[in-house]
């Protein structure tokens, strides 16, 4: 095995995972420890109280260590939030060449030319992925070495945060004396594990819902079209049914996993009661009501979602339909809602071709590290075979 | 010192509305119909009636025509301003959209002035179903009054269609009528009655004034134990105040309380404490109360509330606003630029009218507790909304508990 274990972190808005995997055959991903740890200190993808985020992030850190029996120095890390946004690029470059002949040094530089978008002062590129080629107006030019053209276009999309935001979480880590050897965006990490080839060259809209960050991803035109992420989740409908029945969170949260449905159907006029405990009284909820608020709350995130897309691209793109993973996937009738709202089909994605550990828990939550994983293979594999960083961020995300 | 009140019925509308007062007459409050129909006039109970220029009309109305309303009152102006002689307050009650009242409202108005009487108008304007010629008659109306009356409350009809319901023609101005009936009523005796905390006219004019002369009132009434609660609730949910949130946008208010001899000051503070709580901080609020053994064991709420009334008309205005801004800042353009700068101009006034309704939504939501859950993060802004309120507040869905 050529290649270390690579440990996937991520530090979610409901819980902190931190996922050891080795590479198998054919990219199977074979997961040997876990670590799993109830998230404090995270709100909607982001960090606001330093300490007590530490001290999960160290807790899972342990966990996986233990469970895999490695020792674990550095970590790729999975970020989100609502300030992850996409942005396309289009790069130019004459062709220079007296015969005309593309060659590897123009698509290098039409690459350095594409990437350099000038983003506000206090944000980082994340990702830059290539999308197409065009030369000489010849539009969807996949390999253009050693075609002919006077012109080289590059459409770049780029994925770009907060820098503050994003040092937060690579400082979080830091303080627990271990590197930090890649960040990536975790929607961009879920597509890689849920999506199917068929899915990719289809086009699909792949939706982590979350607890605090709703991520999404389009694949079309066999590229990735656009992305991003929105600082609503799970959390939030938690949050709203706590507001509407003036309950506790906690009593909030088993409402939503237990009865919770995000179409609101035909109920009658059922209550569930929710049983007396330590601080809380109990009481009876309408079930007609609950499932309003959870599906106001849903409607509005994916309508969002849609809105931003068609803002970007053709929905007739998108053949496959829309993939839901993340916690919020595990929602009832959600998936109904889903493919109401983007008028398409809707399946549920889980993690695919991982084994070993996991498997017995693993559900739609888990699709951003079996990603990261597998993101961390394919970056260290290529990095091992071409030292040119744009190369393999083509071939991988394609 | 006397006060000396006399409300004027004027019109069909404005003579149904003190036939509801006429049992309510006490002293210093004469109540007088006026209209140029005279079968009309027969049919009201008002104690006192008046037909003006039966020959100009041979006592028929005026057909809808305002100008003939206008001609009527100036010749019997006479008669009316008589009637105006030693009253220091005429409080004219006028249905606008008609012929008789329309046309004859400024007329009468500026006869009371002067005879030496403070004038108010109470004015409706019709409900949307009367047609666009009533509401175009009575658009013009309002200007003039405008001008002529100390004091301008205007009530469009139409805001108490919801309140209405899905009553006939015949009983939805009939309920109209009540309303404002009852209204009037509880104004005029805050003006006649002194009180411990008193309320005068001038208290009027400044709130009313200060809208521009614009502003609309609510009444509620509570007896027994919990009149203050119940008096605060039917305030609150009458048909003009627009379950408080009339309130919430005013800029001055007049509150006056009238009770028995057994109001307490508990109840004063009680009610002060709810309207103030209802109302923005820089909102003029002053108050008057009035002790009248009458009302023993009872309890009336009035409230007079300036507002910036967005009708059409503020709209064009602030258009002509913008427009003017933008000619002199010497841009030069053709017409039909003008007119998409005209457009624009119109399209910036309503979104700054969406927004302001946002921001007003915000500030109702931000009282509600819960939403620590998020307070350390930045917010989530979604297409300019707060998407850490809950949606269904945000898209106003009612819960059944």
């Amino acid at each position: 095995m050529a290649v270390a274990p690579i440990v996937a972190l991520e530090i979610g808005t409901s819980k902190v995972v931190a996922l050891v995997g080795e590479m198998r055959e054919h990219g199977n991903i074979m997961v040997t420890g876990i670590g799993n740890h109830e998230a404090l200190g995270v709100r909607k993808g982001e960090i606001v109280d330093f300490e007590n985020a530490g001290m999960c992030v160290r807790a899972a850190l342990a966990q996986a260590e233990e469970t895999s029996k490695v020792s674990i120095a550095r970590v790729h890390l999975a970020v989100s939030g609502g300030h992850i946004q996409s942005v396309t690029n289009r790069g130019t470059v004459p062709i220079m060449n007296p015969d005309r002949e593309i060659t590897e040094d123009d698509v290098d530089q039409v690459m350095d030319v594409a990437r350099a978008v000038q983003l506000n002062p206090d944000r980082e590129v994340l990702h830059t992925i290539c999308q197409h080629y065009c030369i000489d107006g010849q539009e969807m030019v996949i390999r253009p070495e050693g075609m002919e053209g006077a012109q080289l276009s590059l459409d770049m999309l780029l994925f770009h945060g907060l820098r503050s935001r994003l040092q937060n979480a690579i400082k979080v880590v830091g303080s627990m004396q271990v590197d930090v050897e890649d960040v990536a965006f975790s929607g961009l990490c879920s597509a890689l594990s849920v999506l199917t080839g068929e899915q990719k060259k289809a086009g699909a809209i792949i939706i982590d819902f979350g607890a605090g960050t709703t991520d999404y991803l389009v694949n079309a035109n066999n590229i990735m079209a656009t992305g991003g992420a929105l600082g609503v989740g799970g959390d939030h409908i938690t949050n709203d049914i706590g507001m509407a029945f003036n309950i506790p969170r906690l009593q909030a949260e088993a409402l939503k996993c237990k009865y919770g449905c995000a179409l609101i159907g035909d109920t009658g006029n059922k209550h569930v009661s929710l049983p007396a405990e330590a601080g809380f009284q109990g009481c009876k909820v309408n079930l007609a009501s609950l499932n309003t608020v959870i599906n106001a709350r849903c409607d509005e995130i994916f309508s969002m979602i849609r809105n931003k897309i068609e803002s970007e691209c053709s929905m007739h793109q998108v053949g496959a339909g829309v993939v839901l993973t993340g916690g919020g996937a595990h929602l009832k009738e959600v998936r109904d809602l889903a493919s109401k709202v983007f008028e398409m089909p809707c399946t549920i994605g889980k993690p695919r071709n991982v084994s070993g550990l996991a498997t017995t828990t693993h559900g739609t939550e888990y699709a951003t590290c079996c990603g990261l994983v597998q993101y961390g293979f394919k970056t260290a594999v290529r990095q091992e075979s071409s030292s040119m960083l744009g190369r393999w961020l083509k071939d991988l995300l394609r | 010192m006397s006060c000396r009140v006399c409300v004027i019925g004027l019109g069909g509308s404005g003579n149904k509305v003190v036939e509801r007062m006429s049992g309510i007459a006490q002293d210093g409050l004469s109540v007088v119909a006026i209209n140029t129909d005279a079968r009309a006039l027969e049919e009201t109970s008002a104690s006192m009636k008046m037909q003006i220029a039966p020959s100009l009309t041979n006592g028929l109305g005026a057909g809808g025509d305002s100008e003939v309303g206008r001609k009527a009152a100036q010749e019997d102006i006479v008669k009316i301003t008589a009637l105006c002689m030693d009253v220091s307050l005429v409080v004219l009650v006028v249905g606008l959209g008609g012929g008789t009242g329309t046309g004859g409202a400024p007329v009468i108005l500026e006869a009371a002035r002067q005879a030496g009487a403070m004038t108010l108008c109470f004015a409706t304007l019709p409900f949307s179903f009367e047609g666009v010629q009533r509401k175009a008659q009575a658009d013009r109306a309002v200007p003039l009054l405008n001008k002529v009356a100390d004091a301008l409350i205007l009530i469009p009809n139409d805001r108490l269609s919801e309140f209405v319901g899905e009553a006939e023609v015949s009983e939805s101005f009939d309920k109209v009528n009540r309303v404002l009936a009852k209204g009037v009523s509880s104004i005029a005796k805050m003006l006649i009655q002194p009180g411990f905390i008193n309320l005068d006219f001038s208290d009027l004019c400044k709130v009313v004034r200060s809208s521009g002369g614009i502003c609309t009132f609510g009444y509620g009434q509570g007896q027994g134990k919990n009149r203050a609660q119940d008096a605060l609730s039917e305030l609150l949910n009458g048909p003009l105040v627009d379950g408080g949130e009339v309130l919430s946008s005013a800029r001055s208010l007049l509150v006056s309380i009238v009770g028995g001899d057994d109001l307490t000051l508990k109840d004063i503070s009680s009610v002060m404490a709810s309207v103030t709580a209802s109302v923005s901080s820089s909102c003029n609020v002053s108050m008057g109360t009035v002790v009248d053994s009458a009302w023993k064991g009872k309890l009336g709420v009035t409230v007079v509330t300036s507002e910036k009334w967005i009708s059409g008309d503020t709209e064009e205005q602030s258009v002509d606003v913008v427009l003017d801004a933008v000619e002199a800042e010497g841009v030069h353009e053709s017409f039909d630029d003008r007119i998409d700068t005209r457009k624009q101009a119109a399209s910036t006034a309503k979104s700054t009218r969406k927004k302001k309704a946002a921001r007003m939504q915000e500030k109702l939501t931000i009282k509600q507790a819960g939403m620590d859950r998020f307070k350390g993060a930045a917010p989530s802004i979604l297409d300019g909304e707060d998407g850490d309120i809950p949606t269904y507040i945000r898209r106003g869905i009612r819960l059944e508990k």
